[in-house]
Order: C-alpha cells, then structure tokens, then sequence
C-alpha cells in the first residue's frame, strides 16, 4: 500500500510539475499564433522525455549515478566541462525567468511594484528550500501545480473543433505560406521541443531518484512515473494550445505576458478559474524554481565529486549549499535588472537547446553500456528511440538560436 | 508499402548503430562539440546575413510586439469581467501591458 501511495505521489508530482514558465509562453503563443497546428510537438516532445527520463533514473537507480557524475565519466575532463558550464550557465537564466514569473504572478495577485514580488519570491524559495526535505519540495509544488487541470476543464466548456485537433497531432510543416511565417513556425516547433526537453529536468530527476534513494526494485516505479506522469503532465500542456487556439487567438490576444495565459481559464470559469489557474501556474512555476537552483548545485558538486545532496546538512555539503542560494540570488537579480521575464524564459528555452545534445548523448552511452548496467541496459527499442530523439535534440540544438535571430525571437511573422 | 520499408529499414539501422554506441573516443567527442558549435555559429551568421540591418530587424519586431500587444489590450478591454476579482485582473493585466507598450516605444 506505502509503494503504491508512493507511486501514485510520484505520478500525481510529475504530472503537477511538467509544465514551467518556458512551456507556459511557448504553448500559449503556439496556439494563439497556429491554433492546432503545433500540438504534434508537444507529444514528440513528451515521447522524448519520457524516453530519457526513464534512461536517466535507471541509470541512477542501477549504478547510483546522476547524469553529471556519468557525464566526467563517459564525455571525460575536457569535453564534460564544456557541458557543465553551458548547462550550468543556461539553468541559471531558465531559474532567473521561473523567479521573475513567480514575480509577475504575484504582481497580479498583490498588486505590488514588481521588484516587492520578486524580493518576497526569493526570500519564500530560499526559506522553503533550505527547510523543506527533498521528498515534500518535490510533491508540494508538483501536487500543488496540479489546479493547472482547471486548463484540462476549459478545454470541454470551449468551443473547440476535436476533428481540427485531432489533425493537429499529424507533424506537418506549412507549405506555400511566406517565408518568415514558416521561420517562425519552425522556431515554435523547436521553442516548443525544447520547452518539454528542457536539461535541468533530466538533471533533476536523475539527482532525485539517488536523492530518494532508488535501487533496482524501483525500476518500475521510475517507468511508470515516467510514462503516465509525464503523458498527463503533457495533457496540460496540449490543452493550453488548445484553449490559446479557441479563447485568446479570435480575439487577437498572442499571449505576451504571462497573466494573459491565465485568461484561458477565467474566460470560461470566470473568479474562480482565474484564481485556480493562477494558483497552478504560480505552483508550477515556484516548483520550476526550486528544480533549477537545485539542479544547477547537482550538476557542479556531481561532476567534481563534492559532496551533494538535500538530505545532506549544510555543513556536509557547503558548496552544494552555497551553489543553490547564491544561483537563486543571482537569479533573482538578473530578475530584477536583467531583461524581461518573459523575455529571459524564451532566451532559456532556446539556448537550452544547445545543452541538450551533450546532457542526451551521455544519458544514453550510460544506459547503453553493457559493463555498467549489466541486464539493465538499454534494450533495442530504447537504443531506437534514444538514436532517434538524440538526432532530432541535435537538429534542435543547430537550428534554435538560428531561428531565434531571424525571427527576432518570435516577433516577425 | 515502400515507405513502410524504408521507416522499417531505418529503424533497424537505428537499432543497430544503438547497440554500438556506448563508449565514444575522446577525438570523437571533441569532433562532435566543435562541430556543433561550429554549425550553431555558422548558422546564425548566415541568419544575420540573411537579415541585412539587424537593428532595422529588431525594430521591427518591437513594432510588431508593440502591434500584438495593444491588440490584446484592445482584447482585454472587451473582455466582460463577471466579479470584482476578475475587474481587478484585467485592469492590472492592460497596466502590465501598457507599461510594456511604454518600454518597447522608448526603446524604439
């Protein structure tokens, strides 16, 4: 019964917790912009991280490694460290736009001057981290992100064309439409892609499951969790293109700001699906947060084998500690006197994408390697998929900042 | 018939090239990062290049967010708000967006 509570929380958290700021900008300017026409990236997105997922906490479950501790071990000194400081660096712009959208939203609820909310935001994140074990942070905010289903309920009161949508999951890229509409097409595509890709998911999970402990008998667990909980967690996702489509594009709104997301729920459930759909995001987006910081302190202690981890006491982990607070201050600077938050997510989606060939490539060789994982390596389907979804982070990893520049991220159409 | 053969073909390769891939030569590794580099920057020089006056390019994508946004604006004042919350909502969410408005024009 405990396994099974424990299953159920670790699905309920991956669902609650899939979607963050990135996602949020990008998923709702799809829809606005494309209507339908982009939900097949989102599954392909899903596919891949599932995919990963489920190799990065075998992985850890099996040899007691994380991705970053592999990584010294299978890409070596030199090449490995080009992979932590592009990592690191871009974990940190994607936890500067997580706090400043904690700032925006709590703009919204207190209507407070803005650089009051992102103060508030980082002293809650800063307390909440340093006191919270690791198992509550995780299913807190992931459970707590779940009143984002009131996106899921719009989706059945809109007015939506199901035939429509239903077509929308068939991958098709545009033709005879003017060239800067297909760049920028092609660069939600690839926004998209990454949003659902994103590194520090894989960084974060990989840690958690060493964090929680797993050993072979979660095997399942961890596919489980990766299957359905990330499907659902996708669920979310879809249905904010799909109300963006229905309720904000007819009326000329391509969500900016993201408050204007939020609408998607208030339109049709009026206060109550504005509270709840700001709650959710709100959740979502500190849980996004907390995963980052975090992630960025795992990757660097992993990779030069300093102590690490939550369950650890700061005096047995002072550089972990010391990483984790000072990228969430650092964060919330950049928040305050960097770019615009939303501004600052879409710059962490796209440059993710240039983290996301050498985070792949050595989840793979590991969970590819014989010697390492013994009859727990990857079996041919997942060699497959996995050849599969690193060909395509590759082509997402070239193509982003491109398209980024020529469409003036996301401007020119 | 053939294009079922052909993604069954390529699958099999994948497989295959799969069960290989384990252990990558440290040359190998430094290929692949500067290769990747190298085509990223590549890239986007010729993006730059396929936008002659860049400057003029992110003028122009100012206007053009400056144009969606007063749309949603517009959007957000036709909106009928039912409660007192969602009044509150709209108004601090056309603030948001006029105060944007305002950054991009001065930048511009």
């Amino acid at each position: 019964m405990s396994s099974f509570f424990e299953l159920t929380l670790g699905i309920i958290s991956a669902t609650g917790g899939f979607v963050d700021v990135g996602e949020l900008i990008f998923t709702a300017q799809a829809g606005a912009q494309f209507v339908y026409s982009l939900i097949w990236v989102v599954v392909l997105g899903t596919i891949g991280i599932i995919v990963y997922g489920e190799m990065a906490g075998r992985v850890a479950a099996v040899t007691k490694e994380a991705v970053f501790t592999t990584a010294r071990n299978k890409l070596g000194n030199e090449v490995g460290l080009i992979g932590l400081l592009t990592s690191f660096l871009i974990t940190v712009i994607v936890c500067a736009a997580e706090v400043g959208g904690i700032g925006l939203i709590l703009e919204l609820f207190l209507a407070w001057p803005y650089w009051a909310c992102v103060v508030i935001a980082v002293l809650f994140l800063l307390t909440i981290t340093w006191i919270m074990p690791f198992s509550w942070i995780e299913k807190t905010f992931g459970t707590l992100g779940l009143f984002m289903l009131i996106f899921l309920a719009a989706v059945f009161v809109a007015d939506v064309d199901w035939g429509a949508a239903a077509y929308g999951l068939i991958p098709t890229i545009p033709i005879g439409v003017p060239l800067p509409k297909l760049l920028l097409y092609l660069y939600f595509v690839f926004g998209i892609f990454i949003s659902v890709m994103m590194p520090y998911e894989l960084f974060f999970y990989s840690s958690g499951a060493i964090e929680e402990k797993w050993g072979i008998k979660d095997l399942m667990t961890n596919r489980l969790v990766t299957a359905i909980g990330f499907s659902l967690g996708s669920l979310l996702a879809i249905a904010i293109v799909i109300n963006a489509a229905v309720l904000l594009g007819p009326q000329g709104i391509s969500p900016q700001l993201l408050g204007s997301t939020a609408l998607e729920a208030a339109i049709p459930f009026g206060k109550w699906g504005l509270i709840l759909g700001l709650f959710g995001m709100l959740f979502a987006i500190t849980g996004a947060a907390i995963e980052t910081c975090l992630s960025s302190a795992y990757i660097v202690c992993q990779f030069f084998g300093l102590p690490w981890g939550k369950e650890k006491k700061a005096k047995d982990a002072p550089i972990f500690y010391l990483i984790w607070t000072g990228v969430l201050s650092f964060a919330a600077l950049l928040a305050l006197f960097g770019p615009e938050p939303m501004q600052m997510a879409e710059y962490g989606v796209i440059f993710s994408g240039l983290a996301l060939p050498l985070t792949y490539l050595t989840t793979f060789l590991a969970a590819n390697d014989r010697k390492l994982m013994g009859k727990h390596a990857n079996g041919r389907l997942s060699n497959a998929f996995g050849i599969l979804f690193l060909i395509l982070v590759i082509i997402a990893a070239v193509a982003a900042v491109p398209l980024m520049i020529l469409t003036s991220l996301g401007q020119i159409s | 018939m053939s294009l079922q053969k052909s993604l069954l073909t390529a699958f099999s390769s994948l497989k295959a090239y799969g069960r290989l891939m384990h252990e990558l030569s440290s040359r190998t590794l430094w290929s692949f990062t500067i290769a990747l580099a190298a085509s990223v920057f590549a890239l986007s020089l010729v993006a730059i290049k396929y936008l002659p006056d860049l400057a003029e390019s992110q003028k122009r994508g100012k206007q053009e967010a400056i144009s969606s946004l007063e749309n949603e604006s517009h959007a957000l004042e036709g909106l009928e708000a039912r409660d007192v919350l969602t009044e509150r909502f709209l108004s601090a969410e056309i603030n948001a967006i006029r105060e944007e408005i305002s950054s991009l024009s001065k930048e511009l």
